[in-house]
């Protein structure tokens, strides 16, 4: 667009765009940026490779408000970076361009976005990378914008290669669409990790030798450490002894809410103010807020706390469970120490998270047999599918169906479209065949980045020079401040022993809840009245009810689950520990009965029978088993597993006062609300289940 | 390798390509994209080297066209690479006027009106086989329909492809009874073809390489159906013999069908078949030269299709024709479902209005999805007095037609093949 001989004069128009937008006028341009600026400005593609914080923003805003001035239209911008985005938008503002986002959070704003675009008011358009598989995206975004996009950003640029250490299946697409992209446009692809294989592979699909700016990854103001804690109790106590200590504030990362919730509601208990980071978009835009004000010491997230969250003043980064690689866990750490002098990542890890790591390894990817099975019924029908339609039809998950659809969606040709609604069949369904060795290199991939990780762990020379190797930054120095460097010995991380304790208890009187289904997970799934509307009737519906421990929380819950297994009744302790809860939480309830159990099985009646005489309650055995169905745990989906139970019980005798129903082993909860719509049917005022351990359905 | 594309045909589709929403800056028509291309050949450009700035500047200079505007349409290469993906991944193929795989009888018999690119889906190979184009106007009776279906059937029988052209009862009736038959079937619609195609019978009969649909429009191209659609054109352009269905004298013909017809009498082998009093477009082409057919004389029609060797001896006339035993091959075949519905031609296929996203909404929620299973996919629509009483087809009398030159083929054996220069009666 622009010749080389004006090129000097823009860059002086961009330095002072620079120096207005950090508001000081000695402002000059890091190297690269300008570099990077005037491929863009140019026509041309870049990529750009540097740290969090080096001013990746600065480059794509300056060369949008350059491109725009020349007439082009406004810049995409793809990110699955939803945090970002809102800085984004501040930088913009400070160019006075004006950036816009359209993600799950804003769909009030859309309308407006729109009418924006047909009018050229958007200088920059940022949305997500799922976004694209929206046919609106198209009918209502691209066909907007009168001038043609005028620049492509694509940010987390290393997703483009599989090599990549995220795999997002949207940015295959994204893959396609810069290919087919002609000649003569300006992209400019950004990421802050990557090695160098990554580097070459993503430079290579963009089209061979287009120019990168790389620097250093190294973040000097970060002091790593590596906590050998294993028990979750010392884990819990360790965080309760030394984040009061810490200045500042941090996130602390785990790997499940299940964990998010402990380890926050554990660190309330201790009077530190920690919350918990996921659920609706709404509520974790509350907690980002918070956290950037300061009026919270810490934030326990999942990694929903996305890599886009900016908070310079950050200071300490603390893993209760290990992230899946040491690229990840070099981003999260990162985000502590960006505009400190002193920052702090701690590292611990338990024994779950192996497990919980290899659970997400296996689930990664579906298998050929899954694949078939879903293709299979779509190519059988006239029209489409939805997901619950697909779920009546086959045993699996409605999020392993909805995986499987995306990844064959996004293949071109596709054998799968979403269309008008549901999941369509294509001409290319029959035979088709997922690549099969490309799964398997992206699951070595991601073996050997667990055990990487790994080797990280048991590192004994300097953590942060680990880091920058892994990452192929060329100037690898010891740091001197990590806990390796420092020689720091173990004992020196021990939290105190009463405290260990305190996380013990804490653990053990957790209330856990059952939540109970409004919703059948479909229609029609028996001819019984309970099922004739999807909804569950409020006057079928169970009440609240309790359980007294999870599985795998290393304490009673390991234990419940052994001795079910291997026992024929459950131990005194286990017992006593279920009635004091009862005792603590139920009242009013003169009547208990339970679910019948399979043939032979003796556990969950002498439970009933104990908690009976214990708390002189009327025990009743109000209904058995037909013999129809399956084991729930053989079940995949909902429907599958509401259908099993659906039909699984009989009523024998019914009972009209309050009735508390017993259960050993809670997954999914059809069991409980099936057997609970059944007594409600047959006139008991109401039903409130209570079981023993809760097991949710990845473990 | 259609994919990628060309930096020609990317131009191309730069150029003149919708892509929706265009107000300001109107892609080219045919006639000013002429105009660009004679411009460029002239001065030893391709169309690729536009993307150099200096090189659009002298374009747009000399042709009148308007530096804003080219500038513009040629600025729109991001938006156009979102778009490409999209149809990749719906497995269209693209094929620009210069590309070598455009198809010759296209260029050829359309020559300056040809479509600059074609869309299309489906196996490619289809457009160099024989085929029939088995067409008419908006609204044809049910007889004209059934006379159709057979034909398809027997095209199919004889390996020949059937081409249909545009949205109405009858192509419908000409592609569902091909693919029914086991044939292979070419249909030329104006607009996206990736929703029709996800049509049970054809997805299957796409995947199975006989199903190809065709359009000289993008895609995402909304616009209403224009003056002229070259549908019926390219249609005859595709085939080695038409079978011209007549409707009824107040037929509308949207596709330009009679038109395309009657240029193509002096190339093509056209037959007409009326039903009941043949309507002035039958009259014209008769009188223009093409053959009436005077019943659904089956025997007759499998001249058609008669193998080379008998056919190319010459003049065989009626008598001379072995009886043949017709086995109705598509008996066995469920009938065509009368509830082949109703599509207007429609632009409507990515479109999303308000009933679409309730629509969407519902599919969503599981509560109803598009179409059921065993509903047939209402596609066309059922025209006022199809289910008037057939009339006794009034014999006009049968002419010999002398063969005509197929040096525009000769390149294809198909002609050749079939033997169209003979005379049939
Ligand atoms: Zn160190």
């Amino acid at each position: 667009m622009s010749s080389p001989k004006n090129l000097s004069t823009l860059k002086d128009v961009a330095t002072q765009y620079l120096r207005d937008a950090v508001g000081r006028q000695d402002a000059e341009f890091r190297d690269g940026q300008w570099e990077s600026i005037a491929q863009a400005v140019s026509g041309h593609r870049v990529l750009v490779v540097q740290r969090t914080g080096w001013g990746k923003t600065m480059v794509y805003t300056i060369a949008t408000r350059l491109r725009r001035e020349e007439g082009a239209g406004p810049s995409l911008m793809i990110s699955p970076l939803v945090a970002l985005m809102r800085n984004q938008e501040l930088a913009a503002e400070s160019l006075n361009l004006t950036a816009r986002r359209m993600t799950s959070d804003n769909y009030d704003d859309w309308a407006d976005i729109y009418e924006e675009l047909e009018s050229d008011d958007v200088d920059i358009l940022m949305i997500t990378p799922e976004r694209l598989a929206n046919t609106t995206f198209f009918s209502r975004v691209l066909s907007k914008i009168k001038l043609g996009i005028g620049m492509l950003i694509i940010d987390e640029a290393h997703c483009i290669s599989d090599w990549g250490h995220d795999f997002r299946p949207d940015y295959q697409r994204i893959r396609r669409i810069q290919k087919l992209i002609p000649e003569g446009a300006a992209i400019v692809a950004t990421t802050a990790t990557a090695n160098n294989r990554v580097v070459e592979d993503v430079q290579k699909e963009l089209g061979g030798d287009i120019p990168v700016t790389r620097g250093s990854l190294i973040r000097h103001s970060l002091k790593l450490h590596n906590l050998r804690l294993a028990d979750p109790r010392e884990r819990l106590a360790w965080l309760a002894e030394w984040i009061p200590r810490l200045p500042g504030s941090g996130i602390i990362y785990v790997l499940t809410r299940k964990d998010a919730d402990l380890v926050a509601e554990w660190l309330e208990s201790q009077k530190i103010d920690a919350q918990a980071y996921y659920g609706n978009a709404g509520e974790r835009d509350k907690l980002e807020r918070a956290l950037l004000a300061n009026e919270l010491k810490v934030l326990v997230a999942t990694i929903a706390l996305g890599m886009g969250f900016d908070k310079k003043d950050l200071t300490f980064v603390i893993h209760y469970q290990r992230p899946g690689s040491v690229v990840h866990y070099y981003q999260q750490v990162g985000r502590a120490g960006r505009g400190v002098e002193k920052a702090y990542g701690f590292l611990m890890w338990g024994n779950e998270d192996e497990q919980i790591a290899d659970y997400f390894l296996d689930n990664a990817f579906p298998s050929q047999d899954e694949i078939n099975q879903v293709l299979e019924v779509l190519e059988d029908v006239e029209g489409g599918l939805t997901v619950p339609e697909i779920m009546f039809q086959i045993n699996l998950k409605g999020s392993r169906i909805e995986k499987i659809l995306k990844l064959a969606s996004l293949e071109s040709p596709a054998p799968v479209i979403y269309e008008m609604g549901a999941w369509v069949a294509t001409g290319e369904a029959e035979g088709f065949e997922i690549a099969q060795e490309k799964i398997e290199r992206l699951r070595k991939i991601r073996n050997r980045e667990k055990e990487q990780m790994r080797e990280y762990m048991d590192h004994k020379g300097c953590l942060m020079a680990f880091l920058q190797r892994a990452l192929d930054d060329k100037n690898v120095a010891e740091c001197g401040k990590c806990g390796n460097c420092r020689k720091i010995p173990n004992q020196f991380y021990q939290p105190k022993a009463e405290l260990v304790l305190e996380a013990e208890h804490f653990m053990g009187k957790r209330k856990i809840f059952i939540y109970p289904n409004q919703k059948w997970p479909a229609s029609n799934l028996s001819e019984h009245e309970i099922h004739e509307s999807e909804t569950i009737k409020p006057e079928y519906r169970a009440k609240w009810g309790f359980v007294l421990c999870r599985a795998f929380d290393g304490n009673l819950g390991d234990r419940i689950l052994r001795e079910r297994r291997l026992q024929n009744q459950y131990s005194d302790e286990v017992v006593s520990a279920f009635i004091a809860m009862i005792k603590k939480r139920v009242s009013k309830f003169q009547f208990i009965t339970y679910v019948p159990p399979h043939e032979g099985k003796k556990h969950i009646p002498l439970l009933a029978e104990a908690v009976a005489n214990e708390l002189d309650l009327n025990l009743i055995t109000t209904a058995s088993r037909t013999g129809i169905g399956e084991r729930q745990s053989a079940q995949k989906n909902p429907v599958q597993r509401a259908r099993n139970a659906a039909e699984a019980f009989v009523i024998d005798y019914s009972v009209e006062a309050p009735t508390i129903l017993i259960d050993d082993l809670i997954v999914s909860g059809w069991t409980l609300t099936t057997l609970a719509a059944q007594l409600r049917y047959d006139g008991c005022h109401a039903v409130l289940p209570a079981a023993l351990v809760k097991r949710t359905l990845s473990e | 390798m259609i994919w990628p594309l060309s930096d020609d045909t990317n131009t191309v589709l730069l150029l003149c390509a919708w892509l929706g929403g265009e107000d300001v800056y109107l892609p080219l028509e045919i006639r000013e994209y002429n105009t660009l291309e004679q411009w460029l050949f002239q001065n030893g450009y391709r169309t690729g080297n536009l993307i150099q700035q200096s090189c659009a500047e002298a374009a747009a200079q000399a042709t009148g066209l308007g530096s804003d505007r080219l500038t513009a349409l040629l600025s729109r290469s991001i938006t156009l690479g979102f778009y490409l993906e999209e149809w990749q991944r719906k497995d269209y193929w693209i094929i620009g006027r210069g590309d070598v795989h455009y198809p010759e009888r296209v260029r050829q018999f359309l020559q300056e009106s040809a479509p600059p690119v074609l869309f299309g889906m489906g196996d490619r190979q289809l457009l160099d086989q024989s085929a029939t184009a088995v067409i008419g106007p908006d609204q044809v009776m049910e007889s004209a329909n059934q006379h159709a279906r057979e034909i398809a059937e027997l095209c199919a029988r004889h390996d020949r492809t059937a081409i249909a052209a545009g949205k109405q009862t009858l192509s419908a009736a000409v592609v569902e009874s091909g693919l029914l038959s086991g044939g292979s079937v070419i249909w030329v619609i104006q607009g996206p073809v990736f929703g029709e195609s996800l049509r049970k019978l054809f997805r299957r009969a796409k995947a199975a390489g006989k199903f190809l649909m065709l359009s000289g429009r993008s895609p995402a191209d909304r616009r209403p159906l224009p003056q002229e659609p070259e549908v019926g054109r390219i249609a005859v352009a595709l085939c080695d013999s038409v079978m011209y269905v007549d409707g009824t004298e107040l037929s509308g013909d949207r596709y330009c069908v009679e038109d395309a017809v009657y240029s193509v009498l002096e190339q093509r082998n056209c037959f007409v078949r009326s039903f009941g009093q043949a309507t002035a477009a039958a009259e014209r082409l008769t009188h223009g030269g093409a053959n009436p057919c005077i019943e659904v004389e089956m025997a007759i029609h499998e001249e058609l299709f008669e193998d080379r060797a008998e056919i190319i001896q010459g003049e065989l006339l009626e008598d001379d024709h072995p009886d043949h035993e017709i086995e109705p091959a598509y008996l066995e075949i469920p009938a065509p479902s009368k509830d082949l519905a109703s599509i207007e031609e429609t632009e409507e296929e990515d479109c999303e209005t308000e009933e679409m996203a309730i629509v969407e909404e519902q599919a969503a929620s599981g509560s109803g999805k598009l179409q059921q299973e065993g509903i047939q996919l209402d596609l066309f629509e059922q025209i006022p007095g199809n289910d008037r009483k057939d009339e006794e087809g009034v014999n006009t009398g049968s002419s010999k037609k002398e063969g005509a030159d197929d040096s525009d083929n000769s390149s294809r054996e198909s002609s050749e093949e079939y033997g169209i220069q003979g005379s049939l009666f």
